[in-house]
């Protein structure tokens, strides 16, 4: 199997220690687990499912699951937060790998440092993602967003939200 | 339906997460009131339902089913390696001043544990050679990341492994109750949005097949001829010049479901053989 083990490389011994160490303390406060983010950022964590000629790791879906199996075996909140930013890139690395190149400038903006959170849980929608309750309004140039999106981990660092809304 | 990207504009954090378990993801609310969001970050433009399940839809569910799956199957191995590690500590005065390890229950629990978890990393094995070698496509893999049975399987295995390994045995031998956490994390898992359910459902809404009757939409049935023709990826701008009401393309939940069920029925099967071969033992 082609699975490429590379968790010595990013996630070190040292790392995960650190990040285990401080998963008590974040679940007893109820705080975001900032410092965790911070180290996995400058790690290159983030990017790991980003092409490289985008400047990411170029990891595939089966090699991020060992990487994330890892780090949440540390810190399970933390694995599970980060993953909404790793199915964001891994999506669009997936579809720019089979000549959709329709989310490259997702790839570009995660390159450049940005957190895509997934704003997909709605309260009352049992079948997120494919129905949505939230409502999108056609206006000049765009589109105005209106609904409640709920579960969608990242809060205090995401800079970009990618949801759904059905057209009204 | 649209997936998209948001501005900050028009947009408001709820902190409501206060919850049991993965309290450290911070999964606050987000109230969008009027976002503006230009086209260039609009993704996609598809039909709402099944009948709008492109690659990049059903790429959402294959990315994000097998990852949770290996983060509670992580949570999971851990639990188990705290109850193998505290009942090495903790003694019994039933046994004399042994350990606890020397209790024949917590033999046999320990021993499921390990038999789940063999269990789990052949799934995880079998799955990522599909997902990698074999380059099944996408879209079914997708449907069978949907059934979320493995990740439902995962957050049973991890309450039972916290249940049997011993959370009052580890309790006074390990001072920050990390496998009580455990217990509460994977518990909270049950809350979330998305569930096993959610592929009966949609044959129920489908209209085709009552529910527990999904045998014959497997079989035969529109959906089998209709397989064949699932729409190509509707990109931009095309995508965007469709109105809404506008013809649905030709493939619908009848094209999707036949795979999800027939992956769900063959996990129950593979799973039941498993548990058959290790009863007779």
């Amino acid at each position: 199997m082609a699975v490429i083990d590379q968790t010595a490389s990013i996630l070190s011994t040292d790392l995960l220690a650190r990040v285990a160490s401080r998963a008590a303390a974040y679940d007893r406060d109820n705080r975001f687990f900032q410092e965790d983010f911070d180290e996995l950022k400058a790690a290159g964590y983030l990017l790991v499912g980003v092409p490289k000629a985008f400047g990411g790791g170029g990891l595939n879906l089966a090699e991020i699951c060992k990487l994330q199996a890892t780090l949440a075996y540390a810190a399970p909140a933390t694995a599970l937060a980060v993953n909404m930013h790793l199915c964001w890139t891994g999506i669009a690395a997936d579809l720019h790998r089979g000549g959709d190149h329709s989310l490259d400038w997702l790839l570009k903006e995660a390159a450049a440092g940005e957190v895509f959170a997934a704003g997909h849980g709605e309260r009352g929608n049992d079948l997120p993602v494919l129905l949505s309750s939230a409502t999108a309004e056609r206006v000049s140039g765009g589109y105005r967003f209106n609904g409640h999106k709920i579960f969608g981990s990242l809060t205090p660092v995401w800079t970009r939200l990618g949801t759904r809304m059905r057209w009204t | 339906m649209r997936s998209c990207r948001a501005t900050r504009l028009g947009l408001q954090i709820v902190e409501t997460w206060d919850t049991m378990g993965m309290r450290a993801t911070r999964s606050d609310d987000t109230v969008l009131k009027g976002a503006f969001v230009p086209d260039r970050y609009i993704a996609r433009v598809v039909p709402a339902g099944f009948a709008g399940a492109d690659l990049f839809v059903l790429g959402i569910f294959a990315w994000a089913e097998p990852t949770f799956g290996h983060i509670y199957a992580a949570l999971a191995q851990r639990a188990r390696d705290l109850a193998v590690a505290g009942v090495q500590q903790k003694t019994s005065v039933a046994l004399g001043g042994r350990t606890m390890a020397w209790n024949p229950m917590v033999q046999h629990a320990v021993a499921e544990m390990d038999i789940g978890a063999r269990r789990d990393q052949r799934a995880r094995r079998a799955r990522r050679r599909r997902l990698v070698d074999r380059r099944e496509p996408r879209r079914q893999l997708a449907g069978q990341a949907r059934r979320r049975q493995i990740p439902r399987r995962r957050r049973r295995q991890a309450r039972r492994r916290s249940r049997n390994g011993c959370l009052g045995w580890n309790r006074d031998v390990q001072e920050d109750g990390e496998l009580e956490r455990l217990y509460a994390t994977c518990g909270a898992a049950d809350f979330i949005p998305a569930n096993s359910a959610i592929a009966h459902e949609s044959g129920r809404q489908d209209g085709a097949q009552p529910a527990g009757r999904e045998r014959s939409l497997v079989r035969s049935g529109p959906g089998v001829r209709q397989r064949r023709a699932l729409p190509a990826l509707p990109h931009l701008p095309a995508a965007l010049s469709n109105p809404p009401g506008a013809a649905r393309p030709r493939t619908s939940l009848r094209a999707i479901t036949p795979r999800i069920l027939t992956a769900a029925r063959l996990h129950h099967l593979l799973a039941s053989r498993i548990w058959v071969r290790k009863r007779s033992m």
